[in-house]
C-alpha cells in the first residue's frame, strides 16, 4: 500500500471544511499555530493552511513494503524535509521538525525509526492525524525497561493529549483543533472490543438500533461511536472539553471509505477531568456528511432506517452554535 | 629558471586531505559557518539540525554576487586576518566530508543586489576522488591522469541568481543537505551540541543564571573600545528536532553551588600585557567555597579570540604551576590583539615572537590569579579562625568563674587562650587577615591577653593560698605528731561532690529510702541556692563542718 495521494474529496475537506475553521480559530486566538501531523511529502494541507501556521512537527514513514524499517530508504522522509526546508527558507514557516515513522509508532515508542526521541515543548493548535496506515492494532511497544506493552493505535492520541496538557508554560492558549482521518478496516479489532464492553444507556440504545442495520452503514456507525466515546474519554481525562463536528464519510484514493473527524478542544478543568458538554446522543444521531462534485452535503446511507438529525454543512457555523463554543471558548476570552 | 606551474599541479584530493586534517570533529563545521556569520556582522544566528540537513542562518550583511563567487576559492580569502575570525579561505569546505550538498543562500545589504545561491556538490566531488584513488591502487591510471582541483570545483559547483521569493532576507543561509549518517549521530543530542557551541562560539553571558554576566560583558566591551578593537557577541538559537533554545556561555551560579555550596566571587579582571604589547583581558570568578569547580569541563581559564575558543582549558594549566587554584576558577583569557593569530586548527596561536610574548604575559596573569586565590584561601580561613577565636574566648571567660577553684581546669583554659593569641597575633604579623577584619583581630589579641592575665592571677592566688595552707598544716601536723604516741597515715580529705557523698564521708549510714529523700533535699534545697558549682561545693563543705560540729558536740 502506498502513500495516500491527494484526491478531489480530500481537497474539498482541506479547503472548504478545515480551512475556514482554522481561519476562524486563528481570528479567535490571534497568533500563528504549531501544526503536528502527517502533511505528506507534498505537504498539501500545510501549503493550504500556511497563512495560519508558523511551526510544524511532521511525521513521515519510509517507502513500502517496510515503511518503519531502517533498512528501507528514507527518500520520502527526506523529500518532506526538503519541502519544509523550502517553506522555512522562503519565510513561510519559522521552523519545523520531521520524525521518521508512523505517528502512532513514534508517539507510543517515544522515538522515531531513526532513533530520535519524540518530544513536544509547546502547545499544538492543529493536529492533523491520519490513521489510515497498515499497522496492526494493538501495537507492540517496548518500554524503557525492555518490557513489551500492547497499545491500541488510538492510545497515541491519548499520549499526545497528555503531552499537550503537561506543557508547563507557553504564550499559546490550550485551545486546539484535531483532524482525524481513519480507515475502518484497520480499526476493527479496537471497535469490536469496544462494542462488547461499552456500558452506557445511550450506547446500548444506539447499538440496538445500529445492529439492525446492514454493512457498510452498520460498521461505519459503530466506528463513529467508538471514536467518539474513546477520544472524548481521552480529552476529558486530559482536562480538555471536546466538541465533535459532523463526520465526513468519503472515498479515499484506492476506493477505501474513510471517516474524517473534527474535534475541537479547550482546556477546562473540572473536579474529575474536563466537563463533557456535547451530548453523545446528539452527536451519534447527527447525519454524516459526504462530498460530491466539489460540494459538501448531508450524506444518507441507502435504505437506511437510522433516525438522523441534520447537523449542517458549515463547519464554522456548527462550531459557533455549539454549547462548547459558547460556554468554554467564549468564557475563556477571544473574539465573539 | 622559473617553473611553469599549471592547474594540473594541484590535485583534487587536496580539498579532502585539508578538510579531514583541519576539522577532525564534525561539529567544527558548525563553528566555521557561525564564524562566517560573525565576520559578516551578524547579531543573530540560528542553527537547525534535522535528520537530513543542518541549517546555519545569520542576519549579517550577506554576500553580493562577487563575494559569493569568490567563496569557492580555496586558501584565498578577501577577509582581513586582523579583523575577521576566519581568513584562510577554507572554512566553507569544512562540511566537505559531512554532507552531499552544501547550499549557500545569500542576500547582500548592498543596494540593488539580488539574492544568490552557491551550490557545492560535495558528494560528486568525493565520488571522483574515491574513484580515482581506487583506480590508482589498481594501476589503472597514473598521477598524470588525476583530476586537478580547478576542474573538480569547476564541474561540481554552481552559482545562481535567485528571485526575491526564493530568498529574500538579508544575510546568509547555509544548508548542509544529505548528511553523512555519523555526522547526524554526532549532532542528534541537543545537550551535546549545545555544550560544544557554548564553549567555542562568542555567546552572551546568561544574565538570568550568572550574577556577574553583565559586569563581565560590560568590562570586555569597555576594554575593547578603549583599545579600539571590535568585539562582538551573538544571539545563537539552536534547534535539534523539536527542542529549541537560545544558548548562552556555560557559566552559571549553580556550577559554583554544586561545589560545596559555593558561589562565584566578584570577577577579577586583569589586562594581559607584556613588553608594551596589549593582548587582551582576563576575567576570573573564584569559588567562594575554596573547592574545585565540580564540572571538570568548566574548571579554569579558556583562551578565546573574537569570542571563539583557542584550544581547551587544560591547555593553559601549566602557566598556573598547579591545578589547585586553577580548578577553583571559572574564567577566560580574552585575546583582543589583532596580530596574534590562531593556528588553523584553533588549538593554539601561530608560532611567532608575539605568541612567546603572549605566554609570558599569561604567566603573569596566572600568577596574579594564583595570588588572589591564595589570599582568598588565607583570608577566608582567617575569617573562620577569628570567628572561632571570639566565641572561644567568650566561653573561656565564662568558664573562669565556674572553675575558680579548679586549678587544673584553669590551666587548660590558659593554654587554649594562649594558642588563640598566638594564632591571631601570627596572622596579624603576617598580614594574613583581610583589612576589614584587622580590628577584629586586634580585639581578639587584646582580649586574649587580658584573659590570660586574669587566669594567671587566679592561679597565682591559688598557689599562694595553697602554699600558706600547706605551711600552717605542716606546723600543726608537727605539733600533733609530737603529741601522738604513734603516727597514723590519714588519706587526704576528699571533697564530697554531693550530699550523699558528704554523708558517706561522715560514715552516716542511710537506708535506700532515706538516700532518695536526701537526693531530693540536695537537688531542691542545696543545689537550688548555689549560684555555681564552686558555690555548691562550698555549701556542702559548710554543711559538713556543721554536722561534724554537732556530732562532736553530742
Amino acid at each position: 500500500m502506498g502513500e495516500f495521494q491527494d484526491n478531489p474529496s480530500k481537497k474539498i475537506i482541506r479547503t472548504k471544511w478545515c480551512k475556514p475553521l482554522i481561519k476562524f480559530i486563528h481570528e479567535h486566538l490571534r497568533y500563528k499555530f504549531i501544526y503536528m501531523g502527517l502533511p505528506g511529502i507534498q505537504a498539501l494541507d500545510l501549503c493550504e493552511w500556511i497563512d495560519y501556521i508558523d511551526h510544524v512537527i511532521a511525521f513521515q514513514c519510509r517507502d513500502y513494503p517496510n515503511p518503519s524499517s531502517t533498512s528501507q530508504p528514507r527518500k520520502r522522509v527526506d523529500e518532506l524535509e526538503n519541502k519544509l526546508r523550502e517553506l522555512e527558507r522562503t519565510r513561510k514557516l519559522v521552523s519545523f521538525s520531521v520524525y521518521d515513522g508512523y505517528i502512532e509508532e513514534v508517539v507510543l515508542r517515544g522515538r522515531d525509526t531513526n532513533g530520535n526521541s519524540f518530544g513536544q515543548n509547546d502547545v499544538v493548535t492543529i493536529y492533523n492525524l491520519d490513521f489510515c496506515n497498515g499497522i496492526t492494532s494493538p501495537l507492540e511497544v517496548m518500554d524503557d525497561k525492555g518490557n513489551v506493552q500492547k497499545y491500541y493505535k488510538s492510545q497515541a492520541i491519548r499520549k499526545l493529549l497528555e503531552m499537550q496538557r503537561d506543557i508547563a508554560s507557553s504564550s499559546r492558549t490550550k485551545k486546539f483543533i484535531m483532524f482525524l482521518t481513519i480507515n475502518s478496516r484497520f480499526w476493527d479489532k479496537e471497535a469490536d472490543d469496544f462494542v462488547t464492553t461499552a456500558e452506557s444507556r445511550v450506547l446500548e440504545d444506539y447499538f440496538s438500533k445500529v445492529n439492525k442495520l446492514k454493512n457498510p452503514e452498520k460498521k461505519v456507525r459503530l466506528l463513529k461511536s467508538y471514536v467518539f466515546e474513546t477520544i472524548r474519554g481521552y480529552f476529558t481525562h486530559c482536562d480538555f472539553t471536546p466538541e465533535f463536528l459532523p463526520v465526513i464519510n468519503y472515498k479515499g484514493t484506492g476506493g477505501e471509505w474513510l471517516l474524517h473527524f473534527v474535534i475541537i478542544g479547550a482546556l477546562s478543568r473540572g473536579i474529575s477531568g474536563a466537563p463533557r458538554i456535547q451530548k453523545a446522543e446528539d452527536f451519534l444521531s447527527q447525519s454524516f456528511l459526504g462530498i460530491k462534485n466539489g460540494i459538501i452535503f448531508p450524506f444518507k446511507f441507502t435504505n437506511s432506517t437510522f433516525p438522523e438529525t441534520d447537523g449542517g454543512i458549515d463547519a464554522v457555523e456548527i462550531f459557533c452554535n455549539s454549547h462548547c463554543y459558547k460556554n468554554v471558548w467564549l468564557d475563556q476570552g477571544g473574539r465573539k | 629558471m622559473s617553473l611553469n606551474v599549471t592547474k594540473h599541479d594541484i590535485g583534487a584530493e587536496i580539498v579532502s586531505i585539508l578538510t579531514k586534517g583541519m576539522y577532525p570533529d564534525p561539529r567544527d563545521a558548525l563553528r566555521e559557518y557561525v564564524q562566517n556569520g560573525v565576520d559578516a556582522g551578524a547579531k543573530n544566528i540560528d542553527i537547525k539540525i534535522r535528520v537530513n540537513s543542518v541549517v546555519v542562518e545569520d542576519d549579517g550583511h550577506g554576500m553580493d554576487e562577487k563575494t559569493l563567487r569568490n567563496a569557492v576559492r580555496l586558501g584565498i580569502s578577501d577577509k582581513n586576518p586582523q579583523i575577521d575570525v576566519g581568513f584562510r579561505g577554507i572554512g566553507i569546505y569544512s562540511a566537505f566530508h559531512l554532507c552531499d550538498q552544501l547550499h549557500i543562500y545569500s542576500k547582500s545589504t548592498k543596494k540593488e543586489e539580488v539574492s544568490g545561491l552557491l551550490i557545492f556538490n560535495f558528494k560528486l566531488m568525493r565520488d571522483v576522488i574515491d574513484q580515482q584513488r581506487e583506480e590508482r591502487a589498481k594501476g589503472k591510471i597514473t598521477g598524470e591522469q588525476l583530476v586537478d582541483l580547478q576542474s573538480l570545483l569547476q564541474k561540481h559547483t554552481e552559482l545562481k541568481a535567485l528571485r526575491p521569493e526564493e530568498f529574500n532576507k538579508f544575510g546568509t543561509r547555509v544548508e548542509m543537505i544529505g548528511l553523512e549518517s555519523n555526522f547526524f549521530k554526532s549532532l542528534s543530542k541537543f545537550e551535546d551540541i549545545a555544550e560544544y557551541l557554548r564553549q567555542v562560539v562568542p555567546l552572551h553571558f546568561n544574565p538570568d543564571k550568572f550574577k556577574w554576566a553583565k559586569i563581565i560583558e560590560d568590562k570586555i566591551f569597555e576594554l575593547s573600545k578603549k583599545h579600539d578593537i571590535e568585539f562582538n557577541l551573538i544571539n545563537l538559537t539552536l534547534q535539534v528536532n523539536t527542542q529549541i533554545e537560545k544558548l548562552y556561555r556555560p557559566y552559571t551560579d549553580e556550577i559554583f553551588k554544586e561545589s560545596d555550596n559555593g558561589e562565584p566571587l566578584e570577577p577579577l579582571f586583569k589586562e594581559v600585557k607584556s613588553g608594551g604589547e596589549f593582548f587582551g583581558v582576563a576575567w576570573g570568578s573564584l569559588n567562594s567555597a575554596r573547592k574545585k569547580i565540580s564540572d571538570k569541563k568548566l574548571r579554569g581559564f579558556l583562551i578565546t579570540k573574537q569570542g571563539f575558543a583557542i584550544g581547551d582549558r587544560s591547555h593553559i594549566v601549566k602557566y598556573f604551576s598547579r591545578n589547585t587554584y586553577f580548578d577553583r576558577y571559572i574564567g577566560e583569557i580574552i585575546v583582543l590583539n589583532q596580530n596574534l593569530l590562531p593556528n588553523a586548527a584553533r588549538t593554539d596561536f601561530e608560532t611567532s615572537p608575539l605568541r612567546s610574548l603572549f605566554y609570558e604575559a599569561l604567566s603573569e596573569v596566572a600568577s596574579y590569579y594564583n595570588d588572589e586565590a591564595n589570599k582568598h584561601q588565607e583570608f577566608t580561613l582567617a575569617d573562620e579562625q577569628l570567628d572561632d577565636a571570639i566565641n572561644g574566648l567568650k566561653e573561656s571567660q565564662a568558664n573562669i568563674s565556674y572553675y575558680t577553684e579548679n586549678t587544673e581546669k584553669l590551666l587548660d583554659i590558659l593554654i587554649e587562650v594562649r594558642r588563640t593569641y598566638d594564632l591571631i597575633n601570627g596572622r596579624l604579623d603576617r598580614k594574613a587577615i583581610r583589612s576589614e577584619r584587622v580590628k577584629d583581630g586586634e580585639k581578639v589579641v587584646k582580649f586574649a591577653k587580658e584573659l590570660e592575665k586574669d587566669i594567671q592571677r587566679i592561679i597565682d592566688q591559688h598557689r599562694k593560698k595553697k602554699a600558706k595552707r600547706t605551711e600552717s598544716l605542716e606546723k600543726e601536723s608537727i605539733k600533733k605528731i609530737k603529741k601522738l604516741p604513734k603516727v597514723e597515715h590519714k588519706e587526704p580529705e576528699k571533697q564530697p561532690e554531693n550530699l550523699l557523698e558528704l554523708l558517706e564521708s561522715l560514715d552516716i549510714e542511710l537506708s535506700e529510702q532515706l538516700k532518695v529523700v536526701m537526693e531530693i533535699i540536695d537537688e531542691k534545697y542545696i543545689q537550688a541556692i548555689a549560684s555555681n558549682k564552686a558555690d555548691y561545693l562550698s555549701l556542702l563543705m559548710d554543711l559538713k563542718r556543721n554536722i561534724e560540729e554537732r556530732i562532736s558536740g553530742e
